[in-house]
């Protein structure tokens, strides 16, 4: 793909609950600094495109709730109902088609609205799956029940690695002011927490947040004109197929996915990369992703504390790009990884490449 | 500047009431099979899949992943697009961006819906679009905000409901020459007019079906040799949140047909659309709005969108034949209702509609319409 620039991106202090907030409201408090950041005026907005899940929302057409907010009305805009990761796909194009010079991505999710565990129960097929109960935590504890014991790319999985995994991310996100997990854990406090969904325990399961974020894009010429320094360079995305049975529990399409963007992105190696940002929906998945992206050993990996840090709907993954972006803003690294899910266990997977000028 | 971006193939199932014959991914895969065959292509030459569906009707959230394996394109990219009454068309105008800015070099759209999944309750679907406090208990639903903007054109221009009767009359003349198409059965004038009233002056032969059906359309930068209906024109355009901003009479209403239509005319290079367009696939959810978007997308004066359908220039072999497949009134699974509006105008231009083919089509118009009185436009044409 042709390099698509990022002039700013924002996000709002993830939380369990936003009772001060409407859908409209947590989407504009990320449209007003992202706009001020990038210095630039909202008749300056060519099109949006905004990433929101009807069933979270409990709205059908979600988007027609926050089409004042993000200052759609009068203009083309769109709306994708999966991660914002994928939005930004479309945000992406919509610039590179020449018909638009800037596009703004606005992602939310207010879990607290409604009952996640219900939703996701109603993402599986109606006759052969629900009836046995499953919802996206249970499909999680059977994701890393499939994988406990089993090798992983370079050893072999076990309860430890969990509460390992889960200690870091909770000790990354107590230092992040925008995580929703707020104090650090030790692997012995995880191990301590109840039993969830076995193998995984309640600390082993990202948490479900209200948050928005919104990353603001331009074409080559306005961005190198606004002194754009971090681009887009490399999008792929995979989905496999739905039912459990036929997909496995292993890496998802994650690998699809990233060897696409890295191809794009002209990197030889996924090695060749600096900092990570994946949603990682349990610690198993945090294992499981790393592994599967076969990144180098000192990696800045999930430094925010991922989405085991907050977990905000369709904007979890448009977080993860946030992140990085602003880490090789300040010079932090030179190349990112962001990567978004949507879909129990990983069905559909987008994985970005960003890079510093 | 982008690539330019083609139409090779276009497919849908046959649209019924009830589809029990199939579960979702199984009506997908009938109209992807189709499209497939239409292009003359297998799966593997396409690099991504745009999908759509509201899923508050089928009670299935993550529709499109659940019905992913119709697409016979798991394992490739996939992206949901998902927007009210204009899923279709923003399905469209998505497939049509991933090619023009070079993500994708060929991306199919499809669009499906089962409201007979809803159990004649898509219109509790449709009211949970509105605030739940200032707009739910008075003007929410898909009938209600149509029946004001029917009522306020009613009053300005005069308009009689037998005015409005006859475009439902000569859609469904036009269903019958469509296999494809749901309600096949003529009707009069005088049958329309002693149909229920569902909101004033909205009856119930005045509204459109719910339907259960699927559509697929492929886009390409490199189409070849192959038939080709060229994207000329696309754009589209929203209003405010509140029903009581986007209605006529309102200080922030905008005419969004009229302003999408204008943009994609100026992009198609079309000054007298009148004269320059031959055949319309309009996205009309009633017989009232197709008077009013002819209008608006200057088919014809203010106030005088009827003289279209009694003058016989709108009817099939007429000279501006106006959704010879039979249009929103006859066939509408929500979710693809706006593609299905640009695959028929693709077979128009590319001359493979059969039994519902106009003489002589090089340049057709299609709009989508939707929550919010959101609307786009796409403009189809035979060069690029």
């Amino acid at each position: 793909m042709r390099p698509v620039a990022i002039l700013a991106a924002a996000q709002t202090r993830h939380v369990a609950r936003r009772d001060d907030a409407n859908y409209a409201e947590l989407a504009f408090e990320v449209v007003r600094p992202c706009l001020d950041r990038a210095r630039i005026d909202h008749t300056r907005i060519d099109t949006v495109v905004t990433a929101s899940s009807d069933f979270w929302d409990g709205r059908t057409i979600s988007d027609m709730a926050v089409q004042d907010a993000v200052g759609a009305a009068g203009k083309s805009a769109s709306k994708v109902s999966m991660d914002g990761v994928f939005a930004l796909s479309y945000a992406a194009a919509r610039v590179n088609s020449g018909a638009y010079r800037t596009c703004l991505v606005v992602a939310h999710g207010k879990a607290s609205e409604g009952n996640p565990r219900a939703i996701s129960t109603a993402a599986f097929d109606p006759i052969f799956e629900r009836p046995l109960g499953l919802d996206d935590h249970a499909a999680l504890g059977l994701q890393a029940s499939f994988l406990l014991g089993t090798d992983v790319r370079n050893g072999r999985l076990s309860e430890a690695d969990l509460a390992q995994a889960a200690a870091e991310a909770w000790t990354c996100s107590s230092r992040n002011p925008n995580a929703h997990r707020r104090e650090a854990r030790t692997p012995e406090q995880v191990l301590a927490s109840p039993m969830a969904d076995s193998p995984l325990r309640e600390d082993m399961i990202a948490p479900d947040s209200d948050g928005a974020c919104a990353i603001l894009l331009a074409d080559e010429e306005t961005g190198r004109r606004e002194g754009a320094t971090v681009w887009l360079e490399g999008f792929g995305a995979a989905t496999w197929p739905h039912p459990l049975g036929t997909r496995g529990f292993r890496y998802g399409a994650i690998r699809t996915a990233a060897a696409e963007a890295v191809r794009q992105a002209r990197l030889e190696k996924t090695g060749a990369i600096d900092v990570v940002e994946v949603h990682d929906a349990s610690s198993a998945q945090s294992i499981l992703w790393r592994r599967a992206l076969d990144l180098r050993a000192d990696v800045d990996f999930n430094p925010s504390g991922g989405a085991m840090g907050a977990q905000p709907g369709f904007a979890t993954g448009l977080v993860r790009v946030a992140e990085v972006y602003e880490r090789l803003a300040r010079g932090e690294g030179k190349v990112g990884l962001a990567h978004g899910q949507t879909g129990f266990v990983g069905q559909s997977h987008g994985v970005w490449i960003l890079r510093r000028a | 500047m982008g690539e330019r971006v083609a139409i090779i193939g276009a497919g849908q199932t046959d649209h019924k009431s009830r589809r029990l014959d199939v579960n979702a991914p199984e009506l997908v895969q009938e109209a992807v099979d189709r499209a497939l065959l239409d292009a003359g292509v297998g799966p593997d030459a396409i690099d991504a899949v745009v999908i759509g569906n509201m899923e508050h009707f089928e009670g299935i959230h993550l529709s499109d992943l659940y019905a992913s394996e119709g697409t016979r394109c798991t394992g490739k990219s996939h992206i949901k697009v998902a927007t009210g009454g204009t899923t279709g068309s923003s399905l469209a105008q998505a497939a049509y961006y991933f090619v023009a800015g070079g993500l994708y070099q060929t991306v199919m759209a499809v669009g499906w819906e089962r409201l007979s999944d809803s159990e004649g309750e898509t219109t509790t679907g449709i009211v949970t679009a509105f605030d739940p406090i200032y707009e739910r208990p008075t003007l929410a639903g898909a009938v209600s905000g149509l029946a004001v903007m029917a009522n306020q054109y009613q009053v300005r221009h005069h308009i009689r409901p037998e005015d409005a009767a006859l475009v439902v009359v000569q859609a469904r003349q036009n269903a019958a020459r469509n296999p494809h198409a749901h309600l096949r059965k003529a009707v009069t004038v005088q049958e329309v007019l002693a149909s229920p009233m569902l909101s004033t002056p909205i009856r119930y032969l005045d509204m459109c079906p719910t339907s259960d059906g699927a559509c697929a359309v492929v886009f390409t930068s490199q189409p070849g040799d192959r038939p080709a209906a060229w994207c000329r024109g696309v754009a589209s355009r929203h209003n405010h949140t509140y029903l009581g901003d986007c209605m006529e009479g309102a200080k922030s209403y905008l005419n969004t047909l009229a302003l999408a239509a204008e943009e994609a005319y100026r992009l198609a290079g079309i000054v007298d659309p009148r004269r320059e367009i031959d055949v319309v696939e309009m996205y009309e959810p009633c017989t009232w709005a197709a008077l009013m978007w002819a209008e608006f997308v200057r088919l014809a004066p203010p106030g005088e969108g009827a003289s279209l359908w009694q003058s016989g220039a709108a009817a099939f072999g007429g000279e501006l034949p106006i959704n010879p497949s039979g249009g929103v009134l006859c066939t509408n699974p929500i979710g693809a209702t706006g593609l299905i509006r640009v695959a028929e105008a693709s077979l128009q231009v590319r001359r493979r509609a059969g039994d519902r083919q106009v003489d002589d089509v090089h340049t057709a118009l299609t709009t989508g319409f939707g929550g919010s009185n959101w609307n786009e436009v796409m403009i189809l044409g035979d060069r690029p």
